[in-house]
C-alpha cells in the first residue's frame, strides 16, 4: 500500500498512454461531431435567416411593383375618366349644337313660312284690293260700299294677322 | 482481530505481478496491471463503437455517446470557460478513469486508486496540469508573481501550496477508498450477508463517483484560478 | 503497546468531529439557501458537494493517520 517506487512511473505512463488514445478514439471524435452538428445547426439556421430576408426584398419588390399597377390602373382610369367626360361634353355639345341648329332651322322655316303666309296675304290682300277697286270701278260704289269693302278688307286682314302669330 | 488487520494489511498491499527483466528488473504492480483492465475496458468498446459518427440521423449509441461526452464536457466548460477548453479532454480522461478504478473493486479486481502511487501519479500530473496551464496563460514571470498575491508575505504559504493541493487531492481520494474499503471488510466481518451488499451502493459506487467527481471539480477550480483573467 | 497504538488511532480518528460540524453548518446553510432560492438549487448543491468534499478530507486524513498508526506501529 505504501511501497512507493516503479507503479508511479508505470501509472503515469498508463494516464498518458490512456490519455491519448481516448482523445483519439473517443473524446476527439464524438466532439469533432458535436461540434459538426452545432455548426450544421448554425449555418442552416443562417440559410434559413437569409432565405426569408430574400423572400422579404421579393416580398417589398412585389408589394412595390403591385402599388406601382394600382397606380398605374388608377391612372389610366383617370385618364379614361376624362377621355369620357371630354367625349361626352363633346357629344353633349354636339347635340346641343345641332339641337339649337334644328330650333334655329325651325325658326327660319317658321319666319320663312310667315313670311310666306304674310305675303300671301299681301297678295291675296292686294288682289282683293284690286278685285275690290275693280267691283268698286264697275259698279260706280258710294260712299257707303267704299267703307263696308274696309271694313270687310280689315276684317279679313285682322283674321290673317291672328293666324299669323 | 489479528487476522483481520492480516487481512487487512494483504488487501491493502500492492503485490508485484511480474518484473520486467531489465537491469535490475523493473516490478510491475496490481495497480498496473489493472490500470490495464480498465484502459480496455475503455479504449477497446471506443475503437469499436465509435466509428461512422454521423451528423445527421445519430444512432441511439451514438447520441447515448453524446450525451454523456457532452454532459462532461459542459461541465466543465462552465468552469473553465473558453480560455481552458484545451484541458477538458484530459479531466473527462480522469473522471471516467477513477470513475471505473473505484467501482471495479465491484468486479473483484482491487481498485487501483487504493495503490498510493496510483493516487500520487494522479495528483502530480493535476499539480503539473495546473502549474502549466497558469504558465502558459500568463507567462512564466507573471507566475512567478503570482506567489506573492494577495500581498508578499503569503509568498510561502502559496509555494507550499505547489505540495498541498497535491497531496491534498492524492490524500482525498486514496483516504476515502481505503476508509470505505476497510468499512466494508468491518461490515462484512459483522453481518457476512445481504447488508453488506446494501452498503457497498454507497460505499462503492456512490463514494466511487463522488470522489472522482471532487477530484475533477478541485483540478478544474485549480485550473481556472490560474487562467482566469484579472 | 497495542493499547497506545489504538489509543493513538482513536485520537486521530478525532478530526471526524471537526468534519461533521463543518459538513453539518455547510450543509444547513445550504438547505437554508435551496429554500429561499430554490431556482438556484443547482449551483447551491455543486458548492455545497465541494465545501463537503474539503470539510470531510480532514477527516479523512485522521482516518488515515489512524490506519498507518495501527499498521506501522503494531
Amino acid at each position: 500500500m505504501l511501497s512507493f517506487g516503479w507503479d508511479f512511473v508505470w501509472t503515469i505512463i498508463n494516464l498518458l498512454i490512456l490519455y491519448l488514445l481516448l482523445k483519439k478514439f473517443l473524446i476527439g471524435p464524438v466532439l469533432a461531431v458535436m461540434e459538426k452538428r452545432k455548426q450544421t445547426i448554425e449555418e442552416s439556421f443562417a440559410k434559413a435567416a437569409q432565405a426569408n430576408a430574400e423572400a422579404e426584398e421579393l416580398k417589398g419588390k412585389w408589394q412595390t411593383a403591385v402599388d406601382g399597377l394600382d397606380e398605374e390602373a388608377a391612372k389610366q382610369m383617370t385618364q379614361a375618366k376624362e377621355r369620357a367626360d371630354k367625349e361626352y361634353n363633346r357629344l353633349i355639345a354636339q347635340a346641343n349644337e345641332r339641337s339649337e341648329k334644328i330650333i334655329q332651322d325651325a325658326k327660319e322655316t317658321i319666319d320663312n313660312e310667315r313670311n310666306q303666309a304674310v305675303k300671301d296675304a299681301e297678295n291675296e290682300i292686294a288682289m282683293l284690293a284690286m278685285a275690290a277697286a275693280a267691283k268698286i270701278v264697275a259698279s260706280g260704289n258710294s260712299e257707303e260700299m267704299d267703307q263696308a269693302l274696309y271694313r270687310q278688307y280689315l276684317q279679313a286682314g285682322g283674321v290673317n294677322d291672328s293666324n299669323g302669330n | 482481530m489479528e487476522e483481520l488487520v492480516n487481512d487487512l494489511v494483504e488487501e491493502l498491499n500492492c503485490e508485484t505481478v511480474f518484473t520486467i527483466p531489465i537491469g535490475n528488473g523493473l516490478p510491475v504492480g496490481e495497480s498496473v496491471v489493472v490500470t490495464w483492465i480498465i484502459m480496455a475496458v475503455l479504449v477497446i468498446p471506443s475503437i469499436l463503437f465509435v466509428r461512422n459518427l454521423r451528423v445527421e440521423n445519430p444512432g441511439k449509441l451514438q447520441l447515448a455517446l453524446e450525451t454523456g461526452i457532452g454532459f462532461f464536457y459542459d461541465f466543465f466548460y462552465e468552469i473553465l470557460g473558453e480560455k481552458g477548453k484545451r484541458y477538458i479532454p484530459y479531466l473527462i480522461m480522469v473522471i471516467l478513469y477513477i470513475g471505473f478504478a473505484n467501482i471495479i473493486g465491484i468486479f473483484g479486481f482491487k481498485p487501483p486508486t487504493k495503490d498510493l502511487n496510483v493516487t500520487v501519479a494522479l495528483s502530480v500530473m493535476s499539480i503539473f496540469l495546473i502549474e502549466y496551464a497558469h504558465i502558459q496563460a500568463k507567462g512564466f514571470k507573471q507566475r512567478m508573481k503570482d506567489f506573492a498575491e494577495p500581498i508578499a508575505i503569503v509568498a510561502p504559504i502559496n509555494v507550499m501550496e505547489l505540495v498541498i493541493r497535491p497531496l491534498s487531492l492524492c490524500m482525498r481520494l486514496f483516504g476515502n477508498v481505503l476508509g470505505s474499503f476497510v468499512v466494508m471488510e468491518l461490515i462484512k466481518l459483522v453481518v457476512p450477508l445481504i447488508i453488506p451488499m446494501v452498503l457497498s451502493l454507497y460505499f462503492d459506487i456512490f463514494d466511487g463517483f463522488i470522489q472522482a467527481y471532487v477530484f475533477v471539480f478541485l483540478t478544474s477550480l485549480f485550473i481556472e484560478e490560474g487562467i482566469e483573467e484579472e | 503497546m497495542t493499547t497506545l497504538v489504538a489509543i493513538g488511532a482513536g485520537i486521530a480518528v478525532l478530526t471526524g468531529i471537526g468534519a461533521g460540524i463543518g459538513i453539518g453548518l455547510a450543509t444547513s446553510k445550504a438547505t437554508d439557501a435551496i429554500a429561499r432560492q430554490p431556482e438556484a438549487a443547482g449551483k447551491i448543491r455543486t458548492s455545497l458537494l465541494l465545501g463537503c468534499a474539503l470539510a470531510e478530507a480532514t477527516a479523512i486524513y485522521g482516518f488515515v493517520i489512524a490506519i498507518l498508526i495501527i499498521l506501522l506501529l503494531r
